[in-house]
């Protein structure tokens, strides 16, 4: 009687092992919840446009266009100083010009996004062209992504390499950045990752997948939080502009603008730059109270209120690093709608040396939203830039100065109320520069600006840290070769090839391989 | 770009495979609750009808006696049955009597609390006298190991024991803490966080990117120990959740041999937790009270009012000095030097630097003179004081014990409650355990041991953050005040800390975390031959954490959201089920086997659950659904799984000669198809020198050789690092991104630990010494390695299996009875552990700002400059740069020129334990020390806040600052103070000491009241006792503890253990 139960006992448990093996397999296929396969994904077109919205969150990134650009090009030129109490500080190494490839400020997030998102451009790429869908569908999201990588490479041209004229100028600035253009340079990358391009190489990169992406974009598309046509014409007029083609610039530059906007009026300036999508907007990273970067978002890093007492007020947010220099704030006419968005910024009651808390600086109050003050979308490129660029271009074509100026007051009117009249020449060509000074500052284009126009420049008492650069004759003074980030340290680790193609005025690489 | 349908579909396609995975282990779960039922039902109605028993009638014999202590006290409740048939037993009457009916030849087990257990064969025996012995302390008879139990001569690996009686009445929060010095080889540190987890490292760190904390397994059964929080930056420890004073036993596992069994996480150790089960007899009561008292410790020597002002006013004169310098012509140092010549000068510029700190440090925008009129109205804030408070501890427990024929119960309930000495901090925690053994039916055992328990935490952030309340309490100097008109005070000098009073924080905003943990095993036995049992497990974890956050809508993060609510509730369950079968086979006493096969299953479960809520109107709604704007929805779920097939066999020849084999094949879900299943195994052995016949010594009790050799596994922290897949998540306008987040590694593989251990133990006199010696060697490989790959990849690192570590070093224990009357004993152990950690392969250095991880090293070495002092004629601190090529030492007073070198280890080399029991008749008397050397440990607070000589200098500042450089005094220990200037606090070997210490972890001074007394009130034992912990530490480093990290490295933000002191009281009834 016992025995035959006990067998029974043993047969139940027998078969629940064998149950138990056959079915092992399927018991050890565990899966994110989250995630999705390659097949998955893109058995779809549907489904793939996920990978598109991906590329614009990337470019959104603190890290990349929704931060770190804006505010590198801005902290390292004359316009806006940082306050140097605490080295701790964000963008102190930026706007001190103390850079090195150890310790580089924001230098390695800026390569790392830009790469990340190359990274999933290309193998998109690669993708496209196979989906089950329509033509016209396949061949936007190709002009998009294109767009996207062509982007992100102009911001990593920008901020490791020098302009293009002084490529010309030196061979020591001649180098660009790695090139990779299709998904499986990314695979490779893992053993054998490149050392850097020509910078030629990659300008002209940039530009074949700027024209190209023109051809395959979406033309009816207005969002602005998206690549649209004006967008990529306004991109490609600045990289003409910065290889100095001024007929090309100009050509780029009217194309965009035909494609629409229009200048705010000054009466409704104020209202206006902050309303997101504003006629003046071309393309611009969308931030709204489900996906934004907190404390992390550029207006926390200016914003700062003071109280009826002129004290910080308890209830103020942000850290209120940095603030406006007299230099920039002289820039502006009485009449300048602009001077709207000085505000007080810290405490005014003690001394007046820079650097010191007390000291009365200005926040300048560009990036505020409305709903709450740290969600604002930050511009990429506007209708006033493409407008300057046109003005610029113009000023540089021989007998174009009349058309420069009438470019020129298109944003200058608009702004003041005024209208300059009688400039030529170098001194047309000055206000231009100004004018970007004014209009374009915080969108990160000032150290560019006097660099790839060759324009020295010192900053003035109202600056904690005084310097001066000399893109033409001062190569060699302390702290010029820090107007380029160098290439970061753990890149160099990692890539055995880029180790001797660190930035002129950078040491050498000398890190913890074997 | 509307993608949301379409991957609503996919989410559905998803959830059908899964549902077809979880109805597989439903179904298998259910097979195994059946096998479990089935087993008691399939095996007779026995014990039901009550046929059972009488269908075996042999003829009986009634056996009488007493059962006493070894001086010949009657031990009444004494346990004795039957060992074949534990369902027949009886307990001894008061005077230590029993009478039990039993078949010749059957053995009877004589049991008692704290005696070794004896067993005696009746044959025409009639009355016995029994005398139970004590048991030697820390030599149990009988250990707990992977899988069962074994006598501790028999067991060929390395383990400890540690036993109730050194954690039941700790007043620690949980367990780990009382590990402690108690177990060699084994390294852990405490926090003052109450309910803050436990770090615990055995026998070193074996790992660059894997978990480093051991398996810990109770009752048998793997759980999942790791911190579940995700809001960042709090740790809520799942040990917490469990009442110490439940557990019987701890055996740490350390060598291959004793882990081998548990595989692919077994690389770190194993911690065995057992707890109590009941004993047949007279059911027994317990009940534990403790009520104690919490003084934080070592804060940092701050400057008060009058130090600081003359602090701030030195680094400010020679600030301000400096600037004129350029107007001069003159360097700035010998400018300075000039004007302490010309005493005119001199007060010149100490004028402006006294206005300057009226002006700096104004209250309430209100400017008072410090050297004048003003100086009352500048508070004298401690600010340690104002976040510190008196902590303590109050602990309940009631326990009750107790069975009869075969079927026993250990039942407990416990409310305990830690309050922090930092405000803000505490932990509430409520338990209760029931632990069933069923032995009434002879081929069907079972039980089940089931605990609940609920937690509640509070707790100031952790980690380097504004808000954390030590952070504050170091940086904000004294003459700020706290209060200004009976409010926070919201306007810091300098803005420091961006203007986060610790008392507006805390008083406004709430962080909670609480828990309420279910954890049962229910197991069934089936004693299918004599020799063959098949033994079937399962258990169950739930364990939901609540975390909470509000961040008010006034100050701090908060305000740039007009107040913000987080809440996330993370739900892990984790089912378990094992079978094993064993056979254990004696032939001719000589030749002894056994041996176990078995399989196991795993799965465990997480779900998140959370929502974040922005905009409120006030302070005083803070709940999820007042805030105006719902900004987040959190919803995941992930999980893992393990298969393994488990098998050892152990032979012994006369129990002189053990050999032992085991081995595991272990299935993750963690890894790829192709690389899931790994094996590890382990062969050992032993000889006991002492049974043999030439080894013959009457003071010899017991000499044992042992070694082992064995592989065992480390799985990566992460569950789906394999995979390179598309996560979503990455939205841009409210459409949804997806985009791959890691590099695809389908060969990711385990990382493999190759132990050797040899041991030798011998035990003395009568058991009066107990010594043993280990060495062990400990090489991982192939470890789980995040690899620095190009950026232009795409990605970052790439997981890999790279690189090679090893640990190696000694472990000696003695355990002494040095003294045993019957009115007086005294037992000492000591314990000491070597540790040598090296870096066997490392393709690259990984530079830290600290430390360096380099081939040839240990891990994490410190890599500093060092630091030569201070210049007596400048003032500057002073380094030493070795020239590249000649190694040249000179001096230099740049920093950037100083040349950075490897320093030492932050891992103490040589550590150990030393505790001391004592009893006296009614009295005992135990203590419990720590120390370790051979190691450095790091202030990298004084480096980045506290002695920054000015480059701070709105923050306070250590009072070892005052002796600081200038003309006057070009003698001083500090460099010359400038305000505003880093001058000599950067990483050094300034801020880098020696890492000895001895510790005095814990005294209990107890007292048994005479039985005589109590027994009137019904009561069998009584004890009252006082303890302390954490009286005392010495060390190099002022005012701190070592123990607070196993990283040597001392945190402005580190919440460190306070001396506590507590009084209890124990009843037994």
């Amino acid at each position: 009687m016992m025995r035959k139960k006990v067998k029974k006992t043993s047969i139940g448990i027998f078969a629940a092992l064998l149950f138990m093996v056959t079915g092992c397999e399927d018991f050890l296929n565990r899966y994110p919840d989250n995630a999705l396969t390659a097949e998955q994904l893109y058995s779809d077109i549907e489904y793939a446009q996920a990978t598109i919205v991906a590329l614009y969150d990337l470019l959104s990134e603190t890290d990349l266009l929704g931060r770190n650009v804006p505010l590198r090009g801005s902290l390292k030129g004359t316009d806006f100083f940082h306050f140097t109490e605490n080295p701790n500080l964000r963008f102190d190494r930026e706007y001190k010009y103390v850079e090195i490839s150890s310790s580089a400020g924001y230098a390695g997030y800026i390569w790392n996004y830009c790469y990340k998102t190359i990274a999933s451009c290309n193998s998109l790429i690669a993708v496209i062209p196979g989906l089950d869908g329509p033509e016209d569908l396949k061949n936007d999201m190709l002009g998009q992504t294109k767009t996207v990588k062509a982007i992100c490479y102009l911001e990593l041209l920008r901020a490791f390499c020098y302009p293009p004229w002084m490529a010309q100028d030196d061979e020591l600035y001649s180098m660009g950045v790695p090139l990779l253009k299709t998904a499986s340079d990314h695979s490779d990358a893992i053993a054998n990752p490149p050392g850097r391009a020509s910078l030629d190489k990659c300008y002209d990169y940039v530009i074949e997948l700027l024209t190209s992406s023109i051809d395959l974009i979406d033309k009816s598309r207005t969002e602005k939080q998206f690549l649209t046509e004006q967008a990529i014409w306004g991109i490609l007029a600045n990289v003409y502009l910065y290889n100095e083609e001024w007929q090309l610039a100009l050509d780029a530059a009217l194309e965009a603008e035909s494609l629409g906007g229009a200048m705010i009026s000054k009466s409704g300036f104020v209202n206006s730059m902050t309303q997101r999508f504003n006629s003046e907007a071309v393309f611009e990273i969308y931030y709204d109270v489900n996906d934004n970067a907190g404390t992390s978002c550029i207006a926390y890093y200016a914003v700062k209120s003071v109280n009826a007492q002129g004290r910080i007020d308890g209830s103020s947010i942000g850290y209120g690093d940095y603030g406006a220099s007299n230099a920039f704030i002289n820039l502006f006419a009485p009449e300048d709608i602009r001077n709207e968005l000085f505000k007080e910024d810290k405490t005014s009651s003690a001394s007046s040396e820079p650097g010191e808390p007390g000291y009365s600086a200005r926040a300048y109050h560009k990036y505020i939203g409305i709903e709450s003050e740290l969600i604002h979308d930050v511009p990429y490129i506007r209708l006033p830039e493409i407008l300057l660029v046109a003005a610029e271009a113009y000023s540089e074509l021989p007998g174009h100065d009349a058309d420069a100026l009438n470019y020129l007051n298109k944003v200058y009117t608009a702004r003041t109320g005024l209208t300059l009249a009688g400039l030529t020449g170098s001194e047309l060509k000055n206000e231009i520069f100004n004018e970007r000074r004014r209009e374009l500052a915080l969108e990160g284009h000032e150290l560019f600006d006097y660099l790839r126009k060759g324009r020295s420049f010192t900053r003035d008492s109202s600056h904690p840290s005084p310097l001066s650069i000399d893109p033409v004759n001062g190569r060699n003074a302390e702290h010029f070769h820090q107007v380029v980030y160098p290439i970061p340290q753990p890149e160099m680790d990692a890539n055995p090839n880029l180790r001797d193609e660190q930035n002129p005025g950078y040491a050498p690489y000398q890190g913890g391989a074997k | 770009m509307n993608s949301r349908s379409h991957s609503e579909t996919l989410k559905l396609k998803f959830m059908e495979n899964h549902c077809f995975t979880k109805m597989k282990i439903r179904t298998l779960t259910l097979l195994f609750l059946v096998s479990m039922v089935s087993g008691p039902v399939f095996s007779g109605h026995g014990n039901i009808s009550g046929n059972y028993p009488s269908s075996m009638k042999y003829q009986q014999v009634r056996v009488t006696g007493t059962v006493t202590d070894q001086d010949g006290q009657p031990l009444p409740g004494a346990t004795i049955v039957v060992k074949d048939n534990p369902s027949i037993g009886v307990a001894t009457d008061l005077n230590g009597n029993f009478s039990i009916d039993v078949e010749p030849g059957s053995i009877l087990v004589f049991s008692f609390v704290g005696m070794t257990t004896q067993e005696v064969e009746i044959t025409d025996q009639r009355e016995l006298s029994i005398r139970l012995t004590r048991e030697a302390r820390g030599i149990s008879e009988v250990m707990v190991v992977a899988y069962g139990v074994t006598r501790r001569e028999t067991f060929t690996g390395s383990a400890t024991v540690v036993n109730s009686d050194k954690i039941e009445r700790r007043p620690v929060s949980s367990f780990t803490a009382a590990l402690a010095a108690n177990t060699s080889g084994v390294l852990i540190n405490t926090s003052g966080q109450p309910g803050d987890g436990e770090v615990v490292r055995i026998r070193g760190t074996g790992s660059f990117n894997a978990a480093l904390a051991p398996l810990y397994v109770i009752d048998g059964i793997a759980v999942n120990m790791s911190d579940m929080s995700q809001l960042s930056t709090s740790s809520t420890n799942p040990m917490a959740s469990l009442n110490p004073s439940d557990i019987e036993s701890i055996t740490v596992l350390k060598d291959a041999a004793a882990s081998s069994l548990y595989g692919s996480r077994a690389a770190n150790g194993v911690i065995l937790i057992t707890t109590k089960q009941g004993k047949e007899g007279k059911t027994t009561f317990n009940l534990d009270v403790q009520y104690g008292t919490a003084n934080g410790l070592y804060n940092k020597p701050m400057a008060n009012k009058d130090d600081f002002a003359e602090l701030w006013v030195t680094g400010e004169l020679h600030r301000i000095m400096g600037i004129d310098a350029i107007f001069t012509g003159l360097s700035e140092i010998d400018y300075i030097k000039d004007c302490y010549e010309n005493e005119g000068t001199y007060n010149y510029y100490l004028d402006r630097a006294r206005n300057n700190f009226n002006t700096a440090f104004a209250i309430d925008g209100v400017e008072y003179d410090f050297w004048g009129d003003g100086y009352d109205a500048y508070p004298d804030t401690d600010w340690y004081d104002v976040v510190s408070r008196r902590g303590g501890s109050e602990k309940i427990t009631l326990s009750a014990s107790g069975g009869q024929n075969g079927l026993t119960f250990f039942s407990s309930g416990e409310y305990y409650k830690q309050t922090g000495t930092i405000k803000g901090s505490d932990l509430t925690r409520f338990s209760g355990r029931v632990n069933l053994t069923s032995k009434t039916n002879k081929i069907a055992w079972f039980g089940m041991n089931m605990t609940m328990s609920y937690y509640n935490q509070n707790f100031p952030l952790q980690g380097n953050l504004y808000v954390n309340p030590l952070r504050a309490a170091a940086n904000i100097p004294p003459v700020v005040p706290a209060y200004i008109n009976g409010e926070p005070n919201l306007s810091l000098p300098g803005d420091i800390l961006n203007n986060y009073n610790p008392v507006a924080m805390r008083e406004l905003n709430i962080y909670n975390a609480y828990s309420y943990r279910n954890l049962g095993t229910a197991w069934v036995q089936l004693n299918l031959m004599k020799d063959l049992f098949f033994k079937t497990t399962i258990g169950y974890d739930s364990r939901p954490l609540h975390e909470t956050r509000w961040e008010n809508k006034d100050i701090g993060t908060g305000a740039g959201y007009d107040g913000r609510r987080q809440e996330v509730e993370t739900k892990r369950r984790r089912l378990t089920s094992s079978s094993i079968l064993n056979y254990e086979k004696s032939i001719k006493e000589k030749h002894n086997l056994a041996a176990l096969v078995g399989w196991e299953a795993e799965w465990t479960n997480t779900t998140l659950l959370g929502a974040v809520s922005t905009g409120y109107a006030t302070n005083l709604n803070p709940n999820l659904s007042s805030g105006t704007t719902p900004t987040e929805a959190i919803g995941r779920a992930y999980d893992d799984a393990l298969l393994s097939a488990i098998s050892r066999v152990t032979y012994n020849y006369e129990n002189r000669y053990y050999a032992q084999i085991s081995y595991r094949a272990d299935g993750s879900s963690r890894f790829g198809p192709d690389s899931r299943w790994g094996h590890f195994y382990s062969i050992s052995g032993s000889w006991r020198l002492s049974q043999e016949s030439f080894i013959n010594f009457g003071w010899l009790d017991d000499a044992k050789l042992r070694a082992s050799y064995g592989i065992n596994g480390t799985l990566p922290s992460g569950l789906y690092d394999y995979l390179g897949n598309y996560t979503l998540g990455f939205d841009y306008d409210n459409l949804s991104g997806a985009r791959v987040t890691n590099v695809a590694n389908m060969a990711l593989s385990w990382e493999e630990s190759k132990s050797i251990n040899l041991g030798f133990e011998i035990k003395v006199l009568d058991s009066r010494l107990f010594a043993s010696a280990e060495y062990y060697h400990r090489l991982a490989e192939g470890l789980l390695f995040d690899r620095e790959i190009s950026r232009t990849t795409g990605f970052t690192n790439a997981l890999v299996n790279l690189g090679a570590m090893k640990n190696q070093g000694f472990e000696f224990t003695v355990d002494a009875n040095v003294l045993r009357y019957t009115n007086l004993s005294w037992n000492v152990e000591v314990n000491l552990s070597t540790l040598e950690n090296e870096i066997i392969d490392l393709p690259n250095d990984i530079v830290g700002p600290t430390n360096i991880d380099r081939e040839g090293y240990p891990e994490g070495s410190l890599y500093l400059p060092d630091y030569a002092g201070v210049d007596p004629e400048t003032g500057s601190p002073l380094w030493y740069h070795i020239d590249d090529n000649t190694g040249e030492k000179t001096i230099t007073d740049n920093y950037s020129e100083a040349t950075r070198q490897i320093i030492g280890t932050r891992e103490p080399q040589y550590f150990g334990g030393l505790s001391s029991h004592l009893t006296y008749k009614n009295f005992s008397f135990d203590m419990l020390f720590s120390f370790a050397w051979d190691y450095y440990t790091l202030d990298y607070c004084a480096s980045r806040y506290t002695q920054t000589d000015g480059g701070q200098s709105y923050l306070n500042a250590e009072t070892s600052q005052l002796d600081n450089w200038t003309p006057d005094n070009t003698d001083a220990s500090n460099p010359i103070r400038i305000n505003g200037t880093t001058n000599g606090s950067q990483f050094s070997t300034r801020h880098a000491y020696n890492g000895a210490y001895f510790k005095m972890k814990n005294f209990k001074l107890g007292y048994r009241v005479p039985t005589k007394l109590v027994n009137r009130l019904r009561v069998s034992a009584c004890e009252i006792y006082v303890q302390g912990e954490n009286l005392f530490v010495l060390t190099e480093m002022p005012n701190f503890d070592p123990e607070i990290r196993v990283n040597g490295y001392r945190y402005v933000y580190d919440f460190p253990p306070p001396r506590t002191f507590t009084f209890g009281i124990n009843l037994s009834f």
